[in-house]
């Protein structure tokens, strides 16, 4: 009898949340909080997340997913809570019960979510040590700390994006791939800025780095199953309906880095604003090319355009940003690389990992001419 | 007024939160579950409290959202884990963490899923309370809404449960 009790002695001490588990509840929790009073849900939680004017950071997508998540579950009908559980005495009424439910519901941990936030909290990290490298200097033991939390959230993303191809939803796989690629291309470019005059920020840009070449792999080889998996007939249509959404979401992210430095155009100046407009072009042309491959029905190219779009214009946004609020000019030439795969050669097979990419000359037009696009291998 | 409200809930989270998800990761055997459970029962106060309604003593409240979710999460669910367990397929084990688990403990973790899947929902709760959360008769009996003399009792039955299984 007492050999369960000691067992469960011996093991018990191994059982608590992991760190970064811990962590992401708690910004759940803190979430649902802030979102419960207020009428004005997008908003407040909007609010939330951009923690101050001055680091207004966002290279991922304008619209946190969260919000997006708890709107919807707020307008979403309600359910019998009367089943569930029992809090003694009868303390919640049913309207604010149903709500409950549905907030409940949207806080269940998915992958996708749980890869969003993660990856959210990666860039927070990365815009804390570029801010104090940029500002103050950062210390070796701050450096040191803000790069194993990056480290940890990176890694999640990984799993999580992993989990999702499992899962058999590469589509979804793929967007959070891109979407973390760009955000960490952006951060790595300007860490190689900062590092020029702060040396200590250099292990952590190398650890970026490093997440960058991953994360690319990750998503080109995402990208080519998508490209070959579209052949199949029973996932045509669906693929198509996908393309389709993600060249106007392109399209939509293009609009709104295109008046963002209508915004910042003072603190520009006319080169940066050029730089950042010669982006925009390439990223619009990606469109026009995503467009052509639906017409030719070929879905799932479309589908990879439209993000690589969407990742071009996310750079050109991440730009500006580096440029206005940290007074960083980032080098557009060095390690921020546009991949044209197939213009150098459209016919080779197979070696497009983390290599063969193209430079992107200071102007966009040396690349407008030859956009040639293979994606199927 | 309101944010001194919630600087208090959210330093319960970070007081209580991993006691908590050690309780229901006795209770349901999965990570997974255990996090969702952990997350919903601070949910779930949350709720509760910012009705206006005060709470004394939030760990024992704590507890007792916890145990409540538990029993509902296992009427849904009608322990098919613990089943898979049983059966021997060891691919339903869902460690408590993803941090390397010695090959020893991975063992040990099972046969505890599988000795505690023997006994009744009621002593699997007292057992865990007991022995997994080191919580004391008296704090006991708070969560659910007993003596200390009950839970005693409680406590007595469900280890003669347990002797009754072992082989």
């Amino acid at each position: 009898m007492e050999d369960l009790i000691r067992k469960i002695e011996k093991v018990k001490g191994a059982v608590r949340l992991e760190v970064n588990q811990k962590e992401a509840i708690r910004g759940r929790i803190l979430r649902f909080i802030k979102g419960h009073g207020d009428v004005r849900e997008g908003q407040f939680i909007r609010q939330n997340i951009q923690r101050s004017p001055k680091t207004t950071f966002s290279f991922l997508k304008p619209m946190p997913i969260f919000a997006v998540i708890v709107i919807i579950a707020m307008l979403g009908g309600g359910t019998s809570f009367a089943a569930q559980g029992s809090l003694p005495g009868d303390l919640l009424y049913p309207v604010k019960v149903s709500f409950n439910e549905k907030v409940v519901a949207a806080f269940k941990v998915s992958a996708e979510t749980e890869a969003a936030y993660q990856a959210e909290l990666a860039a927070r990290r990365l815009e804390e040590a570029s801010e104090l490298a940029a500002k103050n200097g950062i210390s070796a033991e701050t450096r040191a700390d803000i790069e194993s939390r990056f480290e940890a959230h990176a890694d999640q993303v990984k799993t999580r994006i992993a989990e999702l191809k499992t899962k058999g939803d590469v589509r979804a796989a793929a967007d959070l791939a891109s979407q973390f690629e760009a955000s960490m291309k952006a951060h790595e470019a300007i860490l190689v800025k900062l590092e020029s005059k702060e040396e200590d920020i250099r292990p952590l840009r190398i650890t970026v780095d490093g997440t960058l070449q991953t994360i690319t792999g990750t998503r080109e080889d995402l990208e080519s199953e998508i490209a070959t998996s579209s052949e199949k007939s029973e996932n045509r249509a669906e693929v198509k309906v996908a393309a389709e959404g993600k060249l106007n979401a392109a399209t939509n992210v293009i609009a709104s880095v295109k008046h963002y430095i209508e915004t910042k155009k003072a603190a520009l100046g006319t080169q940066a604003t050029a730089e950042a407009e010669a982006r925009l072009a390439v990223a619009e042309n990606l469109v026009v090319e995503g467009s052509a491959k639906i017409k030719a029905e070929a879905y799932g190219e479309a589908f990879n355009l439209g993000n690589q779009a969407i990742r071009i214009a996310e750079e050109a946004r991440a730009l500006v940003e580096a440029k206005a609020d940290l007074k960083v000019d980032v080098d557009l030439k060095a390690p921020v690389e546009i991949d044209i795969r197939g213009t150098e050669n459209p016919d080779a097979d197979g070696e497009v990992r983390g290599g063969a990419k193209a430079e992107e000359n200071a102007g966009a037009t040396s690349t407008k001419g030859n956009l040639k696009l293979k994606l199927n291998f | 007024m309101q944010d001194n409200y919630e600087k208090k809930f959210l330093a319960a989270y970070d007081t209580f939160s991993d006691a908590l998800y050690r309780h229901c990761y006795f209770r349901v055997f999965s990570k997974a579950r255990a996090e969702e459970l952990t997350q919903d029962t601070f949910l779930r106060a949350w709720e509760y409290m910012s009705s206006g309604k005060e709470v004394e003593n939030i760990k024992p409240f704590l507890y007792r959202i916890a145990t409540n979710l538990i029993i509902d999460d296992s009427r849904k669910r009608k322990e098919e884990s613990l089943d898979r367990l049983a059966s021997g397929e060891t691919a339903a084990f869902d460690p408590p963490s993803d941090e390397h688990l010695a090959m020893e403990h991975q063992i040990l973790f099972k046969q505890i899923a599988v000795e505690m899947r023997h006994l009744s929902p009621g002593a699997r709760e007292i057992l865990v309370m007991r022995y997994v959360d080191d919580l004391d008769p008296k704090e006991i009996a708070e969560i659910l809404d007993t003596t200390a003399n009950n839970v005693s009792v409680k406590i007595n039955r469900a280890l003669k449960e347990l002797k009754r299984f072992v082989t």
